[in-house]
């Protein structure tokens, strides 16, 4: 029973489909209908492509953005000149540095630190070198004078200055001492004045305990006492 | 070409096969849009979007043989006319549980040509002809009838037999022989 409807409906299918009998009701236009049809395709694949598009330029954007910005930041830092090296605190004999900003084509100005020494003299300190004195048998002809000491030369710093750090020179504290340290008793400088000078013969050589006294007498004379007033 | 081939080379997006593939089977689809909708435009807008359809599913399609390649893009098409039926609300029918029982001599319709069979169903109600065609043509048991269209297999049965009647009547009308072309 099955099988004779299955077989009805087979005969009743194939006479329904049979394009020559019902050519009227078949399409009239196929191409037209294609062409709608495969332009309906074809729009679903454009919005795709869009979107990839779309994506891969936000990504490109996005990448020369920050390449932009990161290149920026770095010509900030070159551009800033350092403050501290035109600072007006100068120590004589070292470098001094200054920014300058050269005019150049670039687009965005380029700061070159030009170093440019200046040497700056120190006076020269008249240290007083004084030769040891051997108080020996052997004979010394002359006594030394302190204008004859020998003059050392100030050591320069290294002409090379790596760091260009500047640092003002502190002044030399001097030591404060009161009035009444002076007028007690077993202090130097009174020790000193009230001292009197003396001539001592040893090894058939005038010593004078007074510079004053041994350059009235001889021409020359040590300065036996000394006075430290500063704690350098 | 070979179907196979066309299909394959449909499936990588090759127009030329995607073309070949709607030429041979658009005609006998048109007919059954034809059949079902009973309108020229509105059976060209569901074979078009049938064959949408089959085109953009086509990847998941495994070809086993042109019968069954037809086989399934006639159920997208039946499926994209029931569709746009249920959009015209003509299933919205009152439950008939009672069906009458009409025997339509379905022999006698054998007699008929192709021409006279396909403008007698036309000329059926929406809700007739689409029973009948989904049942009679396609051979749908009620329950997928009514699991297809969202009525009961009732409902179903009744417009069916109500269908046969109708028919019956109409080759009555028509002046058509029918107990001459009767094989039995």
């Amino acid at each position: 029973m099955t099988n004779e409807k299955l077989n009805n409906n087979n005969a009743w299918q194939a006479k329904l489909e049979d394009t020559d009998a019902l050519q009227e009701y078949t399409l009239p236009d196929k191409n037209a209908v294609w062409e709608s049809l495969y332009g309906k395709l074809n729009k679903e694949h454009r919005p795709k492509f869009f979107w990839y598009q779309m994506a891969a330029a936000s990504i490109i954007a996005v990448v020369t953005i920050i390449s932009f910005l990161r290149s920026t930041n770095n010509n900030n830092v070159v551009q800033q000149p350092s403050v501290k090296l035109q600072q007006q605190h100068v120590v004589p004999g070292e470098l001094i540095e200054k920014a300058v900003i050269e005019k150049t084509n670039a687009p965005h100005p380029i700061a070159k630190i030009k170093s440019t020494r200046k040497k700056i003299e120190k006076p020269f300190k008249q240290i007083a070198e004084i030769p040891e004195i051997e108080i020996t048998g052997t004979s010394q002809t002359q006594p030394v004078l302190i204008n004859e000491a020998k003059t050392v030369p100030p050591v320069l710093k290294d002409s090379v200055v790596k760091t260009p750090t500047i640092i003002a020179k502190a002044p030399k504290r001097l030591k404060i001492v009161h009035a009444n340290e002076l007028d007690n008793e077993g202090s130097c400088l009174n020790m000193a004045e009230s001292r009197i000078p003396a001539r001592i013969k040893i090894f058939n050589q005038d010593i004078y305990t007074d510079y004053t006294l041994a350059a009235h007498n001889t021409g020359a004379g040590i300065s036996i006492l000394k006075h430290k007033t500063s704690p350098n | 070409m070979n179907t196979k081939k066309l299909v394959k080379e449909a499936k990588r997006g090759i127009e030329a096969s995607q073309k070949c593939l709607f030429d041979q089977f658009n005609d006998r689809l048109m007919l059954i849009c034809y059949r079902y909708l009973k309108n020229r435009q509105d059976a060209e807008e569901a074979l078009l979007d049938g064959f949408h359809k089959f085109f953009k599913s086509l990847s998941s399609f495994q070809y086993n043989s042109e019968a069954q390649l037809y086989v399934w893009l006639k159920k997208i098409i039946i499926n994209e006319c029931l569709m746009m039926l249920r959009k015209k609300n003509v299933f919205n029918i009152v439950t008939e549980d009672a069906a009458i029982g009409v025997q339509l001599e379905e022999d006698a319709l054998n007699t008929l040509s192709a021409k006279e069979i396909f403008e007698l169903i036309l000329e059926l109600p929406v809700g007739y002809r689409t029973i009948f065609n989904l049942h009679v043509i396609e051979g749908m048991n009620h329950k997928e009838i009514a699991e297809a269209t969202g009525i009961s297999e009732g409902t179903s049965k009744s417009q069916l037999s109500k269908a046969k009647v109708l028919l019956q009547k109409k080759l009555l009308q028509n002046g058509l022989d029918y107990d001459k072309r009767k094989i039995k």
